[in-house]
């Protein structure tokens, strides 16, 4: 009896102490996770701290980059240039002031740079072969105006040429629509262009803006678009009344025609 | 050589390509979006465009790092089938591009690289550019680069010519050998 008791003694002493270690071990684990909880949110907020540090770094840089994609030397010039070509064969875009006169104020601006940057090489007073920073600055400001200029020179030149194709195109006068597309000085360039061509066919006794394939008859039908009144043409005059027909001279006709007052009349 | 006014010319000098300063310039600190002063440092590594970095390649005050379109991924892609890189979109000026950057960057794989898929490019180009109708643009059209296009386009406009030729002569008169039809025997002895 009394070593039952005993035995019961000792396996009661023997729960008791097991409860008690294992509450020692949850306590230590409850411990542990707080501590570890604690410095995982440490851990958490040192990153997130340093992360913004790291975008606050770099916040203003990356608007500085996106402005200056826009901003990048003769960007400008080349767009002018893009709007020319992305047209069809033989047509103008009209004529971009905006942005021409844009190119002219970054050209002056690099202008004033490339001397300042001149002026302070020159106050360091190196060497005239010496190539310092301020060398290569000045170079750079240097190769953008040379390119500007290209760009520029290219644009202008390019619709020269056109408007010089539509005297033989179109002919003597511009319709309103091509007339709207081309600046000032373009207009005057086109009557200058026209002037030499009429004063050469006179010379030359030639017409040489009619059509190279000789036509099969000599006179056309052709009807009225719009009202053009009396026209004396060679030893007789015509009432061109819109929506009449007349049979004319191909070449009495055809300087009508390109400018849409009539067409061709066919059966 | 392209001309001083040559559009198409001035418009791929726009092309940018990453170079490394060997020297710092001093109030150019638009180009380097990264810099926190008015001038480019030594080491600095920036996009410009071309016409920039040739002429201070020249000088060697840069130097230029090969352009993705001329990397081994670009390779790798020509080499698995050439007609179906898609240039029109990605580098418009793929061959120019490539003729002029060149002798800069001491490449010497460029030269053959571009030979190479210009040659695989060419008979799919030419063929399809015959038999392509006159008014559709094809799709195929948006993968050539501008100077295959301008070829699509000759050819293109060669066999409409062509067409047309053939057109007029239609009037000919026929070869007097090939009128003659040989007599049947039915046609020899209609009785029998």
């Amino acid at each position: 009896m009394n070593t039952t008791f005993k035995n019961y003694q000792f396996t009661m002493l023997d729960k008791i102490y097991r409860s008690e270690e294992e509450k020692e071990r949850a306590l230590r684990l409850n411990k542990d996770r707080k501590m570890a909880q604690s410095q995982g949110v440490t851990v958490l907020t040192d990153a997130i701290k340093a992360c913004s540090e790291e975008i606050d770094k770099y916040k203003g840089k990356l608007v500085v980059k996106e402005g200056a994609r826009a901003e990048m030397y003769a960007r400008r010039a080349a767009q002018l240039l893009q709007e020319l070509s992305t047209c069809e064969e033989g047509q103008l875009p009209p004529y971009n002031s905006d942005k021409f006169d844009q190119v002219i104020r970054e050209c002056e601006e690099h202008s004033k740079q490339f001397q300042s940057l001149i002026r302070e090489k020159n106050s360091k007073n190196l060497d005239i072969e010496a190539k310092n920073e301020d060398h290569y600055g000045s170079f750079i400001h240097h190769l953008s105006l040379i390119r500007n200029k290209r760009c520029l020179m290219a644009y202008v030149y390019k619709r020269a040429e056109v408007i010089q194709s539509y005297r033989w195109k179109v002919g003597r006068v511009l319709p309103e629509e091509i007339h709207d597309k081309l600046n000032f000085s373009e207009q005057e360039y086109f009557k200058n262009h026209c002037a030499v061509i009429d004063s050469y066919t006179k010379d030359l006794d030639l017409d040489l803006t009619v059509d190279v394939i000789p036509p099969k008859d000599p006179y056309i039908r052709v009807r009225v678009l719009s009202e053009i009144g009396e026209v004396s043409l060679g030893d007789h005059s015509v009432s061109l009344c819109k929506d009449s027909l007349h049979s004319l001279r191909r070449t009495d006709a055809e300087p009508f025609i390109s400018q849409g007052l009539m067409e061709e009349f066919m059966e | 050589m392209p001309g001083y006014y040559d559009i198409d010319d001035i418009i791929m000098e726009e092309e940018a390509v990453s170079v490394v300063f060997h020297v710092g310039a001093n109030g150019v600190g638009l180009l380097d979006p990264g810099s926190e002063t008015n001038c480019v440092e030594k080491g600095a590594k920036i996009d410009l465009p071309f016409w920039l970095s040739q002429e201070l390649c020249r000088r060697r005050a840069v130097s230029i790092i090969v352009p993705p379109c001329f990397n081994q991924k670009m390779k790798k892609d020509v080499q698995a089938d050439a007609a179906c890189v898609d240039l029109g979109t990605r580098y418009p000026y793929f061959y120019e591009f490539g003729c002029k950057i060149f002798p800069l960057v001491g490449d010497k794989s460029i030269g053959p690289f571009l030979r190479h898929t210009f040659a695989s490019r060419y008979k799919e180009m030419l063929s399809k550019s015959h038999t392509a109708s006159i008014n559709a643009i094809p799709k195929f059209v948006l993968r050539l680069s501008k100077e295959e296009y301008q070829m699509f386009d000759a050819a293109k406009s060669s066999m409409v010519e062509y067409k047309k030729w053939r057109v007029s002569h239609l009037g000919l008169t026929k070869s007097s050998l090939l009128g003659h039809k040989r007599k049947t025997d039915s046609q020899l002895s209609p009785s029998s």
